[in-house]
């Protein structure tokens, strides 16, 4: 399956829960390194500010380590993914 | 020591405060390395600063460079040592007490959250008359914290600002201080507190303690964004290893079931969905599996 890249807005969704964490995008990109993710801190924040496109797999990887640090909190990945 | 690449991956970034790995960084970069290189580069940057800060602030009471000029770049040395914050503050009260004129006892008040505490202090005089500055919510202490000034006291006998801190002063032997404030990227960090035995112990001490507060000031800062920065590689590399983890399952699924790397992501993702675990567990127990079929069974 080939990556298609996704419209800037939907990395402005998944701000709000990263705020909602209270984690630093350094923090969220370092967990989003360690689940496979290739797109640099520059890319990452571009992305999650609207101003940057990233690719539907970059984008659920993202959304999974957000997910994940809500297991941590007892939720279940609350942060939707894009099919 | 270093190799080109580490170079032109760190530079620029950690000299504006933030870390900006390219994601092409292999395991290599990180760990003591990392930690080492980034101290070494601040060093260089603080030993500096230590220059200018005494060409610059020397004032009347400072009229020779030599001994304070050595004082502050020891503070600037400890960070190669790789002392904790804590002990770069000691550090820094021990210096300012043993150059600093008329000082007998230093200590330096952190802030947490809005509230001041000391973190270290030379001697127990200047620890008790810090907390029951604290205790009373009066004192120069917490006046150079809020206001960002210096506040001289040259007798505490004479002193009517602080009617509560003051008799509890007395009694600890104390009867002048100077308090300066620690500010860092403009925000205020603490105070660096001395404390005298003698009345007007700090009669000609304001420039040199201004100097002196300048550069602890930014140690300090520089000591919690190495902090910072040996924090980060830590994670980077625990990050790094479930990375590796979570590419070899997806590897196997690639394998044996011929689909793509993002495909096996999205196997991966759901699984952790459905049984609300996290990736990089499911992917190590189907790396375990995939090594030794027979223990899974």
């Amino acid at each position: 399956m080939e990556s298609v890249f996704i419209p800037s807005g939907r990395g402005r969704a998944l701000d709000p829960f990263r705020r909602t964490l209270i984690l630093t995008r350094e923090e969220l990109w370092v967990d989003y390194i360690g689940l496979g993710g290739i797109a640099g801190i520059d890319d990452l924040n571009g992305y999650l500010a609207g101003g940057r496109d990233l690719g539907r797999l970059e984008h659920n990887t993202i959304a999974q380590a957000l997910n994940e640090r809500f297991v941590d909190l007892g939720g279940n990945h609350p942060v939707p993914y894009l099919d | 020591m270093f190799h080109e690449p580490l170079d032109d991956l760190f530079l620029g970034s950690f000299n504006s405060h933030c870390l900006r790995p390219q994601a092409s960084v292999t395991r290599t970069l990180f760990g003591h390395e990392l930690v080492r290189w980034l101290k070494s580069k601040e060093l260089e940057r603080n030993a500096d600063g230590v220059r200018r800060a005494c060409r610059s602030s020397m004032s009347s009471d400072l009229t020779e460079e030599g001994p304070i000029t050595e004082s502050l770049l020891s503070l600037a040395r400890i960070l190669f040592a790789g002392q904790s914050v804590e002990e770069t503050l000691d550090a820094v009260a021990h210096l300012a007490q043993q150059n600093i004129p008329g000082c007998d006892a230093a200590s330096v008040t952190v802030m947490h959250d809005g509230r001041p505490s000391t973190t270290v202090s030379t001697a127990a005089m200047a620890w008790d008359v810090d907390q029951h500055q604290y205790d009373a919510d009066e004192g120069p202490c917490l006046e150079a914290v809020r206001l960002q000034t210096i506040v001289r006291v040259d007798s505490y006998l004479d002193e009517r600002r602080w009617p509560r801190l003051v008799p509890a002063a007395i009694e600890h032997g104390v009867r002048s201080s100077l308090s300066l404030p620690l500010v860092a990227l403009d925000e205020p960090v603490g105070a660096l507190n001395l404390y005298s035995t003698k009345q007007s112990g700090f009669d000609h001490a304001e420039g040199v303690g201004r100097t002196f507060a300048t550069q602890a000031a930014i140690t300090l800062a520089n000591a919690a964004a190495l902090q910072r920065a040996a924090e980060l590689a830590r994670h980077l590399s625990i990050a790094l290893e479930r990375r590796d983890v979570i590419g070899q399952a997806k590897g196997i699924l690639m394998a044996q079931s011929g689909m793509s790397s993002e495909e096996a992501f999205d196997v991966l993702r759901r699984a952790s969905q459905r049984s609300n675990r996290k990736l990089h567990v499911l992917a190590e127990e189907m790396v375990q599996r995939h090594a030794s079929p027979e223990a899974a069974e």
